[in-house]
C-alpha cells in the first residue's frame, strides 16, 4: 500500500487509470504508468507522439493510457521524472520483457545478465538485457528493456547491474514503536529558528489565537533569522485545521521588507550589490 | 561525505581550483567558487551551529538560502548563510552557538 509502504502493491496497480489491462498486455507490447498520486506533472502527455496518455485539465489529473494508440516505443519511460513508466510485453509465451528507465553506474550492456528487482526494491529474479538505449532524447535517462521469466513481467520494476543498492529484509524493517513515539508529528518543530513544536501552535490556537500574527505574538515564530519564510504557511494550515475552515480564510502575516536578508551596512553605506542568482527563493 | 565525482545525470565533476578554509582552527580543502557549505559537506562537517533555545546542533535544512538553519560565523560575522555565499581562499569559518557573537 503506497500510503503506508512507501511503494504500490498489484492491487492498486490495476486500479490507476494509466493500467491499460491485463489482457492488453498479453496482446501487445504496452506502456504501464504507475502513477497514484495527483501531482501537478505532464510531460508524459507532451511527449507521446501518438497521443496515448491525456492527462488533461486539470494538470493535477492523473494520465490515462489510451491502449489502442500506443506503440510501446519508449520516450515516456525516459521523460517521465518520478520513473514511473514502463513498458510490458507479455506477449511471447515463454518470458515476459520490462522497459524501464536506469540512472546509474555502471550502466547495463546489451546482453547482460542483471537482478530484477521489485517494486520495493528485492530480488526477484535475474533477467537479461535485450535493448539499451541512451539516446540524446533520453537526457541521460538510459532506457533498458529486461527479459525476465514468464509472469514476472508486472514484478520487476528495477534492475540492479552490479548487485548493489537491493532492499535486505533488514533494510525494510518497519522502526520500532518507540521511534515512531519519538517521531510523532506534535513533536516536530513548525518554526526551526525559535523551536517551536506543532504542538505549542496547537495549545496557542486553542488558547484563542486565530491568525499567523496572533501566534507570533504567542510564541514567537517568524521572529527568527529566517524571518517566517518557512513557518507562516505551515502555521496557517494548523490554524486552519484547529478552527476547522479553508487555509484562504485564515489571516496571513504581515509580510515587510527587507525580502531578502542585507547587511545594516548596506544601509549605511549604500552600498548594495545585487546577486540574484543567489537569492530566488525568498517568499 | 565524499563528492560525487561520476553520475549519470549530473555528469563528472569538472576539475576546479583549490583553496583552502579554516574551520574550527582545522585547514580544509574546497573548490573555488563552491557554497561553503558545500565544501563543509565534502569534508564531513555536518553540524554548523549550536540552536538558540535547546542548545541542540544543528545542521542545514533547506540549502536554497532560505530557512537560515546553516548559518555560521564567517571571517569574523556571524549568521552568514553558508550555503549561499561562495568560498575564498583563506576563509575562517567557525561553528556558531546561538546567535553568535560580533567580534572586536
Amino acid at each position: 500500500m503506497l500510503e503506508r509502504d512507501g511503494f504500490l502493491d498489484i492491487d492498486e496497480v490495476k486500479d490507476i487509470p494509466g493500467f491499460p489491462g491485463m489482457e492488453v498486455l498479453s496482446q501487445k507490447k504496452c506502456v504501464v504508468i504507475e502513477c497514484a498520486q495527483n501531482i501537478p506533472c505532464n510531460p508524459c502527455e507532451a511527449l507521446c507522439p501518438h497521443h496515448a496518455i491525456t492527462v488533461g485539465e486539470p494538470i493535477t489529473n492523473l494520465p490515462v493510457v489510451d491502449k489502442d494508440k500506443c506503440v510501446g516505443c519508449g520516450l515516456c519511460v525516459a521523460g517521465c521524472p518520478g520513473q514511473a513508466i514502463f513498458l510490458v510485453d507479455q506477449t511471447a509465451e515463454d518470458f515476459d520483457t520490462v522497459t524501464l528507465p536506469y540512472e546509474y553506474y555502471p550502466l547495463p550492456e546489451k546482453g547482460q545478465e542483471v537482478y530484477g528487482l521489485s517494486r520495493d526494491g528485492r530480488f526477484l529474479t535475474k533477467g537479461e538485457v535485450i535493448r539499451m538505449v541512451m539516446s540524446k532524447v533520453n537526457d541521460r535517462t538510459a532506457v533498458v528493456e529486461v527479459k525476465v521469466p514468464k509472469g514476472f513481467g508486472m514484478q520487476v520494476r528495477g534492475i540492479s547491474v552490479d548487485g548493489k543498492r537491493i532492499a535486505s529484509e533488514e533494510a525494510l524493517q518497519k522502526p520500532s514503536d518507540a521511534v515512531l513515539a519519538e517521531a510523532n508529528e506534535d513533536n516536530m518543530y513548525v518554526c526551526r529558528c525559535e523551536e517551536i513544536t506543532k504542538a505549542e501552535v496547537i495549545e496557542a490556537v486553542r488558547n484563542g489565537a486565530t491568525s499567523v500574527n496572533e501566534v507570533k505574538r504567542v510564541l514567537r515564530p517568524g521572529m527568527g533569522l529566517c524571518q517566517g519564510r518557512n513557518c507562516h504557511k505551515t502555521i496557517e494550515r494548523i490554524i486552519a485545521q484547529e478552527l476547522h475552515v479553508p487555509p484562504a480564510q485564515v489571516p496571513q502575516a504581515t509580510k515587510r521588507g527587507p525580502v531578502r536578508p542585507v547587511k545594516v551596512t548596506a544601509y549605511t553605506s549604500l552600498d548594495v550589490q545585487a546577486s540574484e542568482q543567489f537569492y530566488e527563493h525568498d517568499w | 561525505m565524499s563528492r560525487i565525482e561520476h553520475h549519470v545525470i549530473l555528469g563528472d565533476l569538472e576539475p576546479g581550483t583549490q583553496v583552502w578554509i579554516t574551520v574550527d582552527g582545522k585547514k580544509m580543502p574546497a573548490r573555488a567558487g563552491e557554497p561553503i557549505l558545500s565544501a563543509l559537506l565534502a569534508n564531513g562537517v555536518k553540524v554548523q551551529n549550536i540552536s538558540i533555545k535547546k542548545h541542540e546542533p544543528r545542521g542545514y535544512f533547506c540549502g536554497i538560502g532560505r530557512c537560515t538553519n546553516c548559518v555560521m560565523t564567517v571571517n569574523g560575522d556571524p549568521n552568514v548563510r553558508t550555503c549561499v555565499t561562495p568560498v575564498e581562499d583563506g576563509m575562517v569559518i567557525e561553528t556558531q552557538d546561538g546567535l553568535g557573537k560580533w567580534e572586536g
